[in-house]
């Protein structure tokens, strides 16, 4: 969209690829509450994917653990 | 009515998102195909982002046995991680995903259900049992996330819904699910592939209450002319008067009257005649709905044709009422 160079729908197009048409039809607003949406989205889902990976890490046999935990965090 | 199929829509981008529907009510002004192409876009790009978290998951399969991956899923990660998990992991060994998920619960796997990988869907669905997912998709059904179900049911190759059909046993729960169908092509395919007496008395349930009717409406009006044509005439013939006249009032006061035009126009004389003579339409104001809903949505030329062939007084009513200028 013209003159939001560095606004909300730039920044979604970004986000999601210039490809995309549907993104033509968004609001600005619309534009930032989405991409707040999947930031949130982001930051939450790679909180419980950590979590959970830590939570059972700590419940694999001892003989396992070590290993895993190398292979999980290098 | 924001129409069923964008609704669903609406609902599993809110739930990719993971916020409440409520939150996205503005883009139901959007299409089908659009809002379709946003949400897979949104999935896709925050699955792509844990690829690499997933992939390193993935190494970990031969040190954990079956049972010890299935014990600590259930116990330790909760479903939205568990299940975005599951296409990737279940990719990367399909021999092991039968395994895993005979020891999970229906009830666990319906939890994940919701946020699995549609791109996985159709790849890993040939290599689990059949009584697993069919099991899971039970569960859906008592439920009623038909939402949820519809996924499955969108990307399901065609031996997986013919099975799906055998094994889940709700009329109703099948109805609302495959209304949900975001292409009339894939309708298509999907009624194709039913055998001709379960799409019958799956069109039949529609009768049995108001969301299975407002599904049962919209998924006629999507079909192509013949079959249209042949399951209205099934849903039609099995009313009785009284049922005839709910289906009137419902479709009317629910703004369902589109989708009953749609499935009127292919009606034979006889059904239209017996439609026509139903009470319902002296009802007070209920022509007078259905004319103005009818107009208002650009179906003039559908009702003209119902109104023609269905005859009697309510059809004498009508026709004044399309004759009228308007206001």
């Amino acid at each position: 969209m013209a003159g939001d160079i560095g606004g909300p729908v730039a920044a979604l197009r970004a986000e999601l690829g210039d490809d995309l048409d549907v993104l033509d039809q968004l609001s600005p607003a619309e534009s930032s509450a989405l991409l707040d949406m999947i930031q949130q989205a982001r930051e939450d889902q790679r909180r419980a994917l950590d979590a959970a990976l830590s939570d059972v890490l700590r419940y694999l046999p001892r003989l396992v653990r070590g290993p895993a935990r190398k292979i999980l965090f290098g | 009515m924001t129409d069923l199929v964008t609704r669903a829509q609406i609902i599993m981008l809110a739930e990719t998102v993971d916020v409440e529907p409520e939150r996205l009510a503005g883009l139901e002004r959007l299409d089908v195909a659009r809002l379709r192409a946003l949400r897979e876009r949104i999935s896709d790009v925050l699955f792509d982002e844990h690829a690499q978290t997933f992939a390193r998951v993935s190494k970990l399969a031969p040190l954990v046995p079956n049972a010890l991956v299935a014990k600590l899923s259930e116990a330790l990660v909760p479903p939205l991680v568990a299940g975005r998990a599951a296409g990737a992991l279940g990719t990367a060994h399909p021999g092991r995903a039968a395994g895993v998920l005979a020891l999970l619960s229906a009830r666990y796997m319906a939890d994940c259900a919701p946020y699995l990988d549609p791109r996985t869907i159709s790849a890993l669905a040939p290599v689990i049992p059949v009584p697993l997912l069919v099991g899971a998709a039970n569960e859906l059904m008592v439920r009623r996330a038909y939402v949820t179900a519809s996924r499955f049911l969108n990307y399901a190759g065609p031996e997986l819904i013919q099975d799906f059909e055998r094994g889940i046993p709700d009329d109703v729960g099948l109805l609302m699910t495959a209304a949900l169908t975001d292409t009339p092509r894939r309708l298509a395919v999907i009624v194709r592939l039913l055998p001709r007496q379960r799409v019958e008395s799956i069109v039949r349930s529609a009768a049995t209450g108001e969301e299975p009717l407002l599904a049962g409406l919209s998924l006629l009006s999507r079909l192509d002319d013949g079959p249209r044509s042949e399951l209205g005439e099934t849903f039609f013939a099995a009313l009785d008067d009284e049922r005839l006249g709910w289906v009137l009032r419902t479709a009317t006061r629910h703004g369902a009257v589109p989708e009953l035009l749609g499935v009127a126009s292919r009606l034979s004389e006889p059904t239209l005649r017996l439609i026509g003579g139903s009470p319902a339409l002296a009802d007070d104001g209920m022509l007078e709905d259905l004319v103005e809903q009818a107009l208002a949505r650009g179906r003039r030329a559908e009702l003209e044709s119902v109104v023609a062939a269905m005859g009697g007084p309510a059809a004498r009513r009508a026709a004044e009422l399309l004759a009228e200028p308007a206001a």
